[in-house]
Formats: C-alpha cells, sequence, structure tokens
C-alpha cells in the first residue's frame, strides 16, 4: 500500500519539475524561437533526401538548361551555374552543418571535461603542465588556429571537424577545472575518499555529474559557433569540398555571381545564419532555465 | 591488543605561508574494542584532524609529522595509499557532520550507497541491492525500497544523516568515528540518532570514537571520554569520573562553563583567554597561559599523562608528583 502511493509521490514531483521547465521556456520567448530553430534544423537534417524537391540535386546533377534561374515557384531558392535546385541543397546542407556542430562539440568537451577534471582534481604538476598546454592553445586565434590545422591535415570535411576539435577543447578544460576546483572541497567529495572510493570513480560520479550544467550551455553555445567556423573553413577553401552542399562552400561558390545571380550566395548564407542563431539563443536561454538560482 | 586502535605521540603539522601550525602536538590515545570514546574539545583544538588522520585524509597543507597509528597491530602511517583505499570504508569508516554537504546532489541515495557496497565487496548488482535495503532498514529509514531511488534533497536532514550512517556501517567496519554527527540536526532528532548509533553499535559489535563539542551528549552515550586542549589530550577516563571528578583545571574549567538548569542562577565560569596560536605553541603545559594554577614547572616542561584514579588519566602537574605516568591510557 505505502510502495505505490509513494511511487506516485516521485512521478508527481517529476511531472511538477519539467512542467516549471516548461513554464521558464515559455516564459523566455527567445529561447523558444532558439528551440524552434533546433527543431526546424534537426527536422531537416533527418528528412533532407526526402523533403528536398530535387534529392538528385544535392550533389552531382547538372542541368545545363536551366542554369542560374531566379528564385520562382519550381525553384523557390534558384538554381546555381550547374542548373542545381538550391533549396535542396540548402536543406541538405542542414545534415552536414549539424553532424558538424555536435561531433565537433562531442569530441571537444570529452577531451576537455576529462583533462579538466585531472588538472583540478589532481592539482600541482599536473594542473600546471595541462593549463599551460590550455593556454598555448587559447593564445592563438581560434580560426586561425584551425586553419592551419586543416590545412595541414588536408582539406576536407572530416579534417576541418578534428582541426575545429582540437580548437576548441581548452575553452571546456577550463570551465570544468574551475567547477573541479571548487567541487573538490565540498564534504561529499571529502566523504567519498574517506569511504575508500578510487579517484577515478570519485571524478567520473562526483565530480563530472556536478559540472554538467555549465557544460551544456557551453555546448549549445558552441554547436551553433562550430557550425559558423565549419562554414568559414569551407568559404576559405580548407572544409568540405566540392561538390559537398555544405553551407559554407556554396556562399564562396556562389561569391563569383554576386550580385547579378544574388540567390546563389545568399540563400546558403541565411541558412548559417538560422542554425548558428538558433543555437546561440537556446544556449543562452538554458543558462537561465539552468541557474538554480532562478528556479524558485 | 585490547584496544583496537591505538594513536601514538600523534604530530601534525600543516605548513602555511605563515608558518608550521602544529595541530596535534603528540596525541595519545587508544579506542578499546566495543567501546565508545568521546572526544571533546573547543573547536579548533585538533579533534577532526585527529580523525581524519586515523583515515590519513588530512586536508592540504596538512602533513603527519611523527607518531603512529595503529589498527589491530597494523600500523596506518606505513601503508601505501592503495592498501589505505581498501581501509577506508571497510574497517575505519566515518560519518560527517553534515549530512546536506555529504551526500552528492546529483546522484539518488541508491547509487551513492551502492557505490560504497561494491567497492569493498564483490557483490553482484542484484546482492548489493539487497544488501543497501537491508542497510537502510537497520539504520531505520521508512520505505527502504523507494528511498533508494531518492535524490538527498527529498529526503529530511535526519533521514539523511541516516543514510549517511548506513553508507558508514555498510562495510561492517570495526572502527566507526563519528565527526559530531548530530550538530547539524534538530534537538529531537539529536535524540534519535545518537540512539540509533548506540543501538547499531551493540549490535554490530563496532568501537566508536564519537567527536562533539556537546559533553551531554558524551554523558548520554558513551563510555570513556577524552577531552583535547591545543592539540593535546588533557584527561582521559571513564565519562562519570572525569564528568564528576575532573581533574585537569581545563576540565575543570569547561565543565563550568556549561549552563545548568537550576534555580539560583550562578554567573558562568568561563576560562580567561583564547586559545593559543598554534603555530608558536605555548612552552611546556599548552595550557599554562589561562591556567588559574600555573607553577613554575608548567612553562618549562611538558606534563605526561599520569593516572589519578581506575583508567583516569590527566596531564597536569598538579598530580604528576605522586603518580607514575601512563603511556598509552
Amino acid at each position: 500500500m505505502t510502495e505505490p502511493r509513494s511511487f506516485i509521490h516521485i512521478h508527481e514531483s517529476e511531472l511538477r519539475e519539467l512542467r516549471y521547465t516548461f513554464y521558464l521556456v515559455r516564459k523566455s520567448p527567445l529561447t523558444l524561437v532558439g528551440l524552434i530553430l533546433l527543431v526546424f534544423s534537426l527536422f531537416f537534417a533527418i528528412t533532407a533526401p526526402y523533403v528536398a524537391p530535387y534529392p538528385t540535386d544535392i550533389e552531382f546533377g547538372v542541368h545545363l538548361e536551366r542554369r542560374l534561374e531566379a528564385p520562382s515557384l519550381t525553384h523557390p531558392f534558384g538554381t546555381d551555374d550547374l542548373g542545381r535546385d538550391i533549396l535542396s541543397r540548402v536543406l541538405y546542407g542542414f545534415r552536414i552543418s549539424l553532424t558538424v556542430g555536435l561531433v565537433v562539440v562531442a569530441i571537444a568537451a570529452t577531451i576537455g571535461v576529462f583533462l579538466g577534471a585531472m588538472a583540478g582534481y589532481a592539482g600541482g604538476v599536473v594542473d600546471e603542465a595541462i593549463m599551460r598546454i590550455t593556454d598555448i592553445f587559447l593564445s592563438v586565434p581560434s580560426l586561425v588556429l584551425a586553419l592551419a590545422i586543416a590545412a595541414s591535415l588536408g582539406p576536407s570535411l572530416t579534417n576541418a571537424m578534428i582541426a575545429i576539435s582540437l580548437v576548441w577543447w581548452p575553452w571546456y578544460a577550463r570551465l570544468v577545472r574551475g567547477q573541479t576546483l571548487s567541487l573538490r572541497e565540498l564534504d561529499f567529495v571529502e566523504a567519498a575518499r574517506s569511504i575508500g572510493v578510487s579517484t577515478y570513480k570519485i571524478l567520473l560520479r562526483h565530480i563530472i555529474p556536478n559540472c554538467i550544467a555549465p557544460i551544456i550551455v557551453q555546448g549549445s553555445l558552441d554547436v551553433g559557433y562550430a557550425i559558423l567556423t565549419a562554414a568559414s573553413l569551407g568559404f576559405l577553401g580548407v572544409g568540405a569540398q566540392p561538390p559537398a552542399a555544405e553551407w559554407g562552400l556554396m556562399v564562396s561558390y556562389g561569391r563569383l555571381f554576386f550580385p547579378s545571380w544574388w540567390w546563389v550566395a545568399t540563400f546558403p548564407g541565411l541558412a548559417i545564419f538560422i542554425g548558428v542563431l538558433g543555437f546561440n539563443l537556446l544556449g543562452d536561454g538554458l543558462r537561465d532555465i539552468l541557474d538554480p538560482r532562478l528556479r524558485r | 591488543m585490547e584496544n583496537i586502535l591505538d594513536i601514538e605521540d600523534l604530530h601534525v603539522h600543516f605548513h602555511t605561508y605563515e608558518g608550521t601550525v602544529h595541530a596535534l602536538g603528540g596525541v595519545n590515545l587508544g579506542l578499546r574494542r566495543r567501546e565508545m570514546l568521546g572526544l571533546v574539545g573547543e573547536t579548533g583544538c585538533g579533534k577532526s584532524v585527529c580523525a581524519l588522520s586515523v583515515l590519513r585524509c588530512i586536508p592540504e597543507p596538512g602533513r603527519i609529522a611523527r607518531g603512529r597509528i595503529s589498527l589491530d597491530g597494523e600500523n596506518l602511517l606505513e601503508k601505501t595509499e592503495e592498501e589505505m583505499r581498501a581501509v577506508r570504508g571497510s574497517k575505519v569508516s566515518m560519518i560527517f557532520q553534515d549530512p546536506t554537504s555529504s551526500l552528492n546532489p546529483v546522484l539518488t541515495v541508491g547509487e551513492q550507497l551502492l557505490d560504497v557496497i561494491t567497492t569493498h565487496q564483490p557483490l553482484s548488482a542484484k546482492e548489493a541491492r539487497e544488501n543497501a535495503v537491508e542497510i537502510l532498514r537497520t539504520v531505520m529509514l521508512p520505505d527502504p525500497e523507494p528511498a533508494l531511488k531518492k535524490y538527498p534533497h527529498q529526503l529530511s536532514r535526519g533521514m539523511r544523516q541516516r543514510v549517511m550512517i548506513a553508507m558508514a556501517l555498510s562495510c561492517k567496519p570495526s572502527v566507526l568515528i563519528a565527526d559530531e554527527p548530530t550538530t547539524a540536526l534538530d534537538v529531537t532528532v539529536q535524540a534519535q540518532i545518537l540512539h540509533l548509533i548506540k543501538d547499531l553499535q551493540a549490535k554490530t559489535e563496532t568501537s566508536i570514537l564519537l567527536i562533539t563539542h556537546d559533553v551531554g551528549v558524551v554523558a548520554e552515550t558513551c563510555d570513556r571520554v577524552a577531552v583535547m586542549y591545543a592539540g593535546k589530550i588533557v584527561e582521559i577516563g571513564d565519562v562519570i569520573s572525569v564528568l564528576e571528578r575532573p581533574k585537569h583545571p581545563y576540565t575543570v574549567g569547561l565543565l563550568d562553563s556549561i549552563p545548568k538548569v537550576q534555580k539560583e542562577k550562578p554567573p558562568l565560569g568561563l576560562i580567561k583567554g583564547t586559545l593559543p596560536n598554534l603555530i608558536d605553541p605555548p612552552s611546556g603545559c599548552r595550557f599554562h597561559p589561562r591556567c588559574a594554577q600555573v607553577m613554575d614547572v608548567c612553562r618549562a616542561k611538558e606534563p605526561e599523562l599520569v593516572e589519578v584514579g581506575r583508567g583516569h588519566c590527566t596531564a597536569c602537574f598538579l598530580y604528576s608528583h605522586r603518580n607514575s605516568s601512563v603511556k598509552n591510557p
């Protein structure tokens, strides 16, 4: 008799928490816009090959008979110099950019969180060594460094992703180290140590889960920046290579036809804008929502 | 081998910018099997440092400079960090003052309890779970099964302290150190927790070192009591003889400063002065600058513990002329 009741109790309190989260999201319209943009991007990233009006145009379709057509009902975003439907390519670009953003953040966060937690928890020489390496990475402008790494690895989308991840982890390392420094002094960490829990387990179970909120915020902001950086690398020629439907590459390519055939560069550019804006708004909103001081 | 835990001549130093703090200046303490020993003293006199040194968990920049801590005949200070980890939790474990900050807020009670159990015992997930429920039942936590799925903030303070006790006892340690386990709790809950600890001790035959600054708690629960001042044990003995016939001037002062419930209210006794700065502790007896009965010898020599009654020892020159010194009470 008591058990089902307490089960319902837990269920209710969790439901209340969830409802409160929705309330906070609704209260901040910009977060809602970010969320909508994100859902929109995710939808196209998943369904691009099926909803694109001309799926064969995404990479290799060449239709010289309709090259550089202005936006119309049949081709809402116009066509490029090979006659490919720009709308189809832009939609497919969501898949590429989102993949880049998420993979880059996942790799960077994994490296950064691991090194940051180690540095913060171990202190001393380990801390100094890791943080000075971090400083070296941070002292070079990130785009320049990414450009250098990507160029030396050879221009391709995969290498661009590796390059951006290598440039980005120091931010996570710093963030997590700071958190760890304050967390390791807390009683429950000392209690865990006094009860014989190993260092590895303390990091994994006690330190890292307690820094997850700032990591999520930083991560969601960074997906946007990673998309932007990948597009920049594509634009500069060391990222995705033709005929990939990558936004940066498409803008760079469309530059040749600007301004007379403005649509070739403009629509991919707008797509970059929407993708980055969505993640930034969401990240800002999440920071407010996850801030415990705002809760109640 | 009467004592399960023996602390001999323990010196702990904290190396700070301002100088070396002599937090413990030669502590001698023995914990007998199945007894509950109270360790009382003012804030900052070294009670917690003493407890943490047994686990070798002294926070930076503290160092154990000298001494010997033997548990069941094994010197803990000679063990490697790896061997020490096997001791912590399974042979010696600790309950902390504030159950709120001693539990990880992002893990459920069950996850934390199971972590401790599986760290020291090779059990399957199912056995460990049954074990956890069983322990929570022993500490009288209502509804142990659903409690495993709860987060610390969903429990009351008293319940959280019960969980902490469950974690500390989960691997059946032979020594339990309770560092002010009831300070953060309400008086009624305090009584419940103390009774629980006392009951569990009777059942599990654990030896308990209870650290507190509340003499009332000691009087109610402990078999023996040790009084600490400025990093040294000044008096130790049976609760009744120490509390009723205190010998050391510091103990006398400490007991006089406790408010009593009575009709006529004499002014509270107080000990003049403050705790000495342990970077440069007073010469001789560390209590001499505040002692009303100070003699010349107190400034020159450090007093040793001498027996003044059956099992009742004190470190004071007022008694040393007619008694022989005792090595480790």
